[in-house]
């Protein structure tokens, strides 16, 4: 659903890569992402067909294995995958908008030139480490620690609600030293004392690999610390370029089911006429229909000032807010208009529904991004 | 060896027709367009044939205005090395015959081996390009193909028809025009669809008549079916009234 023909915005460029991805979902996810959601397992055969077609890093320059794409085509990109599954979504976000995009911003030239082009391709995944279980919206309080042994790292600590977990080859990985200060550390698989552990008991998000990282005096020589990243504001900025594409992809599930919604309410036929003929029903249909409109104008507000390198934190906050909130209403409403076949997998509202649950919580809750803007708005904190 | 991939934009199929009220036409102001969907299993022949290294180059060309181009690109955009696009204003005035026309007239001076082409486009389902073409050119055409396979001079095409399937040969220069194949599309790369910009489409003026010899006079949709009759009786009551009702129409 595009009701102000905001896609009509888009250059031929970026109409071929929203088709692009949008062929690929229709042909290689819907046909599959109910019974990958419902056994709780990620689609890995997809990795290298991802790859194939470009999608993990493109907004990199081509020597890093991207295609120097820009911020709307990104969204866009985000907007499409998450059509078929948040979980989906979510893999791709943490492969290019974390973990690449951590070693692309806070690297040296030789750990991009190590890491980038081969996870663009697929061949190595990335994971991003930085909440704990102590640890979520007060990312400062974390308790991992980085121990300098002369030209070595020794990192000790969990992170926990790692998407890409136990999947990924490189996990970046956040700790303080012992001044206190935040630094990052690229954890290669393998690595003695390195080890995931994943969730199963999850009932949101279910196509997705979420995992705990236990790192056991780990040791890291200091070629595989991130060199110009230092403090709390590296994997912060890391995070604000992520949650540019949550709010993007929350967009895509948000209009998958209201279109789903409405498709079902003009066929469902109860009373002798369809469902859609009813006040109470076009009356939820509106509303979902102004609040997704409403957001899905934000995300062309924003991606043009990202293109334009006028973004602020604060205006990503209000986009990632605001979409996660109108895509999880919107989602259950639709679940709602669908009645007793909405509650299945055959119908995909409830499926984004609950993925959205964890969108709206992840990179930054409602609530902290609430307080992001208070903060901007007022210039009061009430964060402590 | 050089080869054309003849694609046209259509409108996508999927999209629920309206009837211009003066009924000259259906109105176009809600389409959607998409490369003919036999076309794109005609292109991905030709892309497969030079992934194999048995093509040099490979040209996408449409006869159509300026939005047409959008179907040049995503040819490009897959792997074509370049477009042609025969320049007309309003390519719907155009009929198989004329369209034909323009593309043997440009095509009689280009070194040509192949030309690949759907067995009919979507949206007026004529079926008459790619064998007028052959005419004109006095290539042989074989329609109908599945899959194919170029061996030194030889253009090798499996095809299905109501017989069943055949295997055929036929020299080069060739055309053939393809049904749904064996294979799927392809879907363009990202780094296909940032080259395609830097791909050259040449556009060439049209040579012939600009009408069609065949005219559109009206069109309609067809007419709403009635409804079926039902039963409500038990069975085997519900078979006898079906035998009756079948014996009354003279359909058994």
């Amino acid at each position: 659903m595009d009701y102000l023909h905001l896609d009509d915005l888009l250059n031929e460029e970026q109409r071929m890569i929203r088709d692009m991805v949008r062929q690929f979902v229709d042909r290689e996810i819907m046909p599959i992402i109910g019974e990958y959601w419902l056994k709780g397992e990620f689609p890995m055969h997809l990795v290298p067909r991802m790859a194939e077609l470009g999608l993990f890093g493109p907004t990199f320059e081509e020597e890093y294995g991207g295609q120097g794409l820009d911020y709307l085509s990104y969204g866009i990109i985000m907007r499409e995958l998450e059509r078929g599954d948040s979980g989906i979504r979510s893999f791709a976000s943490v492969q290019s908008s974390l973990a690449m995009y951590s070693i692309y911003r806070f690297g040296s030239e030789d750990q991009k030139r190590k890491y980038l082009p081969r996870m663009a391709r697929g061949e190595l995944l990335g994971c991003f480490g930085l909440t704990e279980p102590d640890a979520g919206s007060d990312p400062g309080s974390m308790r991992t620690v980085a121990r300098r042994e002369g030209d070595t790292w020794v990192l000790h600590g969990t992170k926990m609600w790692i998407t890409n977990g136990s999947v990924a080859d490189v996990a970046v990985v956040w700790a303080k030293d012992a001044e206190g200060v935040i630094r990052g550390f690229l954890v290669e698989k393998g690595t003695p004392g390195f080890s995931t552990q994943d969730i199963h008991t999850k009932i949101s998000l279910r196509a997705s690999v979420t995992s705990e990282l236990i790192l056991d005096e780990v040791r890291v020589p200091e070629a595989q610390r991130l060199p110009h990243a230092e403090g709390l504001r590296a994997p912060l900025t890391v995070l604000n370029h992520g949650r540019y594409g949550v709010a993007w992809g929350a967009l895509g599930a948000a209009e998958a089911a209201l279109d789903e919604a409405i498709a079902y309410a003009r066929e469902r036929i109860q009373f002798g006429r369809p469902i859609a003929s009813f006040q109470i029903i076009q009356q939820r249909l509106v509303d979902m229909l102004a609040r997704l409109t409403g957001v899905q104008a934000i995300g062309y507000r924003v991606a043009q000032l990202m293109n334009e390198g006028k973004a602020r934190y604060t205006h990503i906050s209000l986009f990632k807010r605001q979409a996660t909130r109108v895509a999880l209403d919107v989602a259950r409403a639709a679940r709602e208009v669908l009645g007793a076949n909405g509650i299945t997998v055959e119908y995909h509202a409830l499926r984004h529904a609950v993925n959205l649950e964890s969108t709206l919580t992840y990179e930054g809750t409602y609530d902290i991004h609430t307080l992001i803007l208070g903060r901007d708005i007022t210039g009061f904190e009430a964060f402590s | 060896m050089r080869a054309i991939a003849l694609v046209k934009k259509v409108p996508d199929t999927g999209i629920p027709l309206k009837v211009l009220p003066d009924g000259s036409d259906i109105d176009r102001s809600s389409l959607q367009y998409v490369m003919s969907p036999y076309d794109e299993y005609a292109l991905e022949a030709a892309l497969r044939l030079k992934d194999a290294g048995k093509l040099t180059e490979l040209i996408a060309l449409t006869v159509g205005d300026e939005g047409s181009e959008d179907v040049l690109r995503t040819a490009l955009a897959k792997g074509a090395d370049r477009a042609v696009r025969i320049q007309v204003e309003n390519p719907d005035a155009l009929d198989g015959l004329r369209t034909a026309e323009r593309i043997a007239a440009w095509l009689k001076d280009q070194d040509v081996q192949v030309v690949f082409a759907g067995k009919e486009a979507v949206d007026d389902a004529a079926a008459q390009v790619h064998f007028y073409l052959a005419e004109f050119l006095g290539w042989p055409a074989v329609s109908y193909a599945v899959d194919c396979e170029l061996d030194g001079d030889t253009l090798h095409l499996e095809r299905e028809t109501d017989r069943g399937e055949e295997t055929v040969a036929l020299p080069l220069p060739a055309i053939v025009a393809f049904d749904r194949a064996r294979f799927e599309p392809r879907l363009p790369s990202l780094r296909g669809i940032m080259q395609a910009k830097r791909k050259p489409i040449d556009r060439v003026e049209p040579q012939g008549e600009t009408r069609g010899a065949v005219v559109r006079v009206k069109v309609a949709l067809p007419p709403a079916r009635e409804a079926g009759t039902v039963t409500t009786s038990e069975f085997p009551q519900n078979v006898e009234e079906l035998i009756a009702f079948l014996k009354e129409k003279k359909l058994i």
